[in-house]
């Protein structure tokens, strides 16, 4: 039997009113896996969460948890536990009793909370806090509450909402390294939800990136950056230029695509558009390269005038006039020397060649 | 217990305000309102109340507890506690056990529902007392609504006798103190963060254990206060006990008023009334404390 | 955010058809003696029976033409006026100071303007007729103006407090820094600002006192008698279906009120506390 899917969802569906806020989506979830659902806010991945959770009820479609459907199951039976935005601390507990209040509903026996709440707290890094209350706390410090809160119930499925967009930069890249770390460690199927594509891309085992309700496009963390399938995810996962144009020709396994700017590029043939298809290509600004010098290449090589050039530390940013529109270079910084790029300079943009992509217009 | 007698402390703490800062000056007006006005007059009160009756109007400045020890000695006085002690306590617990599903229910009512529930609370809020008095009048009368009513349907022969008793009193009181005590509550429910609830469902508590464990603990301050109010404005009330009880239903309000108005015994009804004051504010003091509480770990 | 819109429709909801119920009897409770008022006042008898006996305004003439509810009518507007005016401007001024920032002694400021309206009043009442007895103000119409003010002015304090938790104070420090003083900021910047606030409170503390009764028993001699206490008086001695009119009247008002508040403020801050 193949390995065990914790979490299916088929066709799912949620509509509010007149809005549709997750459009069928169907998802399947391995045993011990880190799945981020990554999108804009009012994507739906929020929603789909709360779903799998219990805390929505979905309008059509289903939802499986170890196989099993849970649709109308309530969400204090369902086998899940939450990590909210906002942690949702009981003010009026201490740290103990809100870490043990899952057990506690189970009807655990006192002594066995009592060791568990000691070992999750023990994990999570903050033995000692055990009679403190919520308003006691650091935001990091109730961050790890909230997670012990939903481990020690030792749940199937470990549900987590944006739960570090309340922390500042420091502290959330601290807290993603410790995340990681415990779900390694405890191994918990887990489905984590964040509009910050640097969680998504650090910490993720699988990226969902949803937009409006759908999916757009599922995959390693790698191949969503490196091979968005839609102009919508390659634009909001890091950053790319969009250059329209047609395709002119294809050869095996590439096409040629004439810009509209001028200029052609040679990429990986992603579909089998017909010529003269319009196309938009994609390219993200470190892989351009800047050059004083012409080359005799007449592809991959476009002409620009240097309008800007914004130093950021370990790189710079090059705003290149090209034709009518912008575009973004970023181009390390040699040591030792300052910029040797004036604006309004005549430059050759170099792109390395396979770093293009084709994308529908 | 601050009481009264912590006049120095606020006067001086006062002082300190005034002098700290010229943005203070803006309370000035309203201080000194309450200064003239209230702190003042109830100080008069108190010196009037050791002061020596002569009769019809008279008295003589003196420094003696007589007024006190009767009010709080003599058996008449004892009953007349006990009666005010007894329907303050019967109309606060009504309202509060009452009044918690509703202000639930408004608290998580949504839209115009929520609207119509508030204006409903609203309204009997800003209408006058008398007012709704005479309304229970006509309701509880002999040849009123409810007794005309059963009346009709057969349900009793003869019209029941349901003004001028104890439970018109409290029926008056109830009235009275619902509006408030909703919205006390009402406002407290509203605080508190559904995602809790959420919380506390996700991890395993049903849906009669989360409202126990989360709402109910957390609304418990709310309740407390609500309950305090409830009582002090029983306690004091003067228009209800002398318009819908009989002359058998004397509250410790309608001995003060009869003391000061009629006998014109003003030393010992100063006393009385004094003695109301000082239940009321201790009241005051102590939801003012609790509320202090509740604002402190209701920061997240 | 909806509070979680699923977990209610899991199974049949009996605990919110229970919740629906007392609340209903509740608010019904509430609301009857005011519905009743309103129906009797135009009973064509003279007894209070219900259900009325027939369809009439007499009770609503006979009240414009007694020339006692008209003079107790006018003794409650000559002092319910200059009460909204006295107790409108003291109150906006310390919700303005005590919203503006936290400030060591805010709690006692809060406990000083807030007691006089948490204490029954009668006490009020007592206390200031003894007060004015000293300083020669008995029955007088300002003894009782001034006894209206300090009870009206918390309830104006509550309200606009109400209305100032949704008001940027930062704009006073820009207006400041722009040049303008502390006055010119006051009148330019804030009084606008907090205009339908203002208003509000006008109309909430007029009512608070023309149906004040407490207070106005105490400190009313007969020829500065209120509505509400002649009202009292009727409702002792004897009763007449003039009182629903009376009474039918003051409720109009208050729901007038009530809806020019709404208006300008919004149900959520009438809502005070």
């Amino acid at each position: 039997m193949a390995a065990m899917n914790d979490v299916e969802l088929i066709g799912l569906t949620k509509r509010f009113k007149d809005t549709v806020a997750v459009d069928d989506i169907n998802l399947e979830i391995k045993h011990g896996e880190f799945l981020f659902l990554l999108g804009p806010s009012g994507c739906g991945k929020t929603t789909t969460l709360r779903m799998i959770g219990g805390l929505e009820a979905p309008s059509a479609g289903t939802v499986k948890i170890k196989g099993q459907t849970v649709n109308g199951v309530p969400p204090e039976k369902r086998d899940t536990a939450t990590v909210f935005q906002r942690w949702a601390l009981f003010p009026h507990k201490t740290v103990t009793e809100n870490v043990g209040f899952g057990l506690k509903m189970k009807k655990k026996p006192r002594q066995d909370i009592v060791r568990k709440v000691r070992e999750c707290l023990e994990m999570v890094n903050l033995s000692g806090l055990e009679n403190r209350y919520p308003s006691q706390l650091s935001g990091g410090q109730k961050q790890r509450v909230a997670l012990a809160r939903a481990l020690v119930v030792e749940p199937a499925v470990l549900l987590l909402d944006e739960p570090l967009s309340a922390l500042d930069l420091k502290l959330r890249q601290q807290m993603r390294f410790e995340i990681k770390r415990i779900q390694k460690n405890v191994s918990v199927t887990t489905v984590f939800v964040t509009h910050d594509q640097t969680e998504a891309l650090a910490m993720a085992d699988r990226i969902v990136v949803m937009n409006e309700g759908r999916i757009e496009q599922i995959g390693s963390p790698h191949n969503i950056y490196f091979n968005p399938v839609s102009r919508f995810t390659s634009d909001f996962i890091g950053e790319t230029n969009f250059l329209p144009g047609c395709i002119a020709a294809q050869e095996g396994d590439t096409v040629v695509v004439e810009l509209n700017d001028g200029g052609r590029i040679r990429a990986q043939r992603t579909g089998d558009e017909p010529c003269p298809t319009d196309v938009v290509v994609g390219i993200r600004p470190e892989q351009i390269s800047l050059s004083h010098q012409a080359s005799t290449a007449t592809e991959n090589v476009l002409r620009g005038k240097v309008m800007d050039v914004t130093f950021m530390g370990s790189t710079q940013r090059f705003q290149v006039a090209f034709g009518d529109r912008m575009i973004v270079v970023e181009d390390v910084v040699g040591a030792g020397s300052e910029s040797c790029w004036h604006p309004t300079e005549d430059v050759y943009l170099e792109i390395q060649p396979g770093a293009c992509l084709v994308l529908p217009a | 217990m601050p009481t009264l007698n912590n006049h120095p402390g606020w006067a001086v703490q006062l002082k300190q305000v005034f002098q700290a800062r010229k943005f203070v000056w803006i309370f000035l007006p309203s201080v000194l309102m309450a200064l003239v006005f209230f702190f003042i007059p109830v100080f008069s009160l108190l010196r009037i109340s050791f002061y020596e009756n002569v009769g019809m109007g008279v008295y003589h400045p003196a420094l003696s507890l007589n007024g006190y020890i009767k009010f709080l000695t003599d058996p008449f006085y004892l009953r007349v506690i006990f009666f005010t002690l007894k329907i303050a306590v019967l109309v606060t617990s009504i309202s509060l056990v009452a009044g918690y599903p509703v202000a639930y229910y408004v608290s998580r009512a949504e839209g115009l529902k929520k609207i119509i529930c508030l204006l409903l609370i609203i309204v009997p809020l800003w209408t006058n007392l008398i007012v709704r008095i005479y309304g229970w009048f006509v309701i509880l009368g002999q040849k009123g609504l409810i007794n005309t009513l059963l009346l009709n349907i057969g349900l009793i022969d003869q019209p029941l006798s349901m003004i001028f008793q104890p439970l018109s009193v409290v029926i008056g009181l109830l009235d009275m103190v619902f509006p408030w005590v909703l919205l006390i509550m009402i406002s407290v429910m509203e605080g508190i963060d559904w995602s809790l609830i959420e919380a506390a469902r996700d991890l395993g508590a049903s849906r009669f254990q989360s409202f126990y464990e989360v709402t109910f603990k957390l609304s418990i301050p709310g309740v407390v206060v609500g309950g305090l109010f409830a009582f002090v404005w029983s306690m004091g009330e003067y228009a209800v006990p002398s318009l819908l009880g009989s002359s058998a239903q004397r509250t410790i309000s309608i001995e003060v008023a009869d003391q000061i108005l009629t006998v014109l015994n003003w030393p010992f009804g100063a006393s009385i009334a004094f003695t109301l004051f000082m239940i009321s504010v201790s009241v005051l003091f102590i939801s003012n404390r609790l509320t202090q509480k509740n604002a402190d770990y209701m920061i997240r | 955010m909806k509070p979680y819109s699923a977990l209610t429709d899991y199974r049949i909801d009996w605990p919110a058809v229970a919740l629906t119920v007392v609340t209903i009897c509740v608010l019904t409770f509430i609301l009857a003696p005011i519905a009743i008022t309103m129906l009797v006042s135009f009973n064509k008898g003279s007894y209070i029976v219900f259900p009325p006996e027939g369809l009439s305004l007499r009770w609503y003439k006979a009240f414009f033409e007694d020339y006692w509810w008209v003079m107790v009518f006018k003794n409650s507007l000559i002092i319910a006026l200059p009460t909204m005016i006295i107790s409108t401007t003291v109150g906006v001024l310390a919700a303005l100071g005590y919203m503006k920032r936290t400030f060591r002694g805010r709690n006692v400021i809060n406990l000083i303007i807030m007691m006089p309206f948490l204490v029954p009043g009668i006490i009020i009442g007592i206390c200031l007729l003894m007060f004015a007895h000293r300083i020669g103000l008995s029955n007088t119409y300002a003894i009782v103006i001034a006894g209206h003010s300090l009870w009206a002015t918390p309830t104006v304090f509550l309200l606009v407090q109400a209305v100032l938790s949704g008001y940027d104070f930062e704009i006073e420090d820009a207006a400041r820094d722009l040049g303008a003083g502390p006055v010119k900021t006051f009148f330019l910047i804030t009084l606008p600002c907090i205009r339908t606030g203002v208003l509000t409170a006008m109309i909430f503390s007029f009512i608070t006192s023309f149906g004040e009764f407490s207070i106005a028993l105490f400190l009313t001699a007969p020829e500065t008698m209120t509505l509400p206490v002649q009202i009292w008086n009727s409702l002792k001695y004897e009763v007449s279906p003039i009182v629903a009119a009376v009474s039918t009247i003051m409720i109009v008002i208050t729901l007038a009120a009530i809806a020019m508040g709404a208006k300008f403020a919004g149900i959520k801050t009438l809502s005070e506390r």
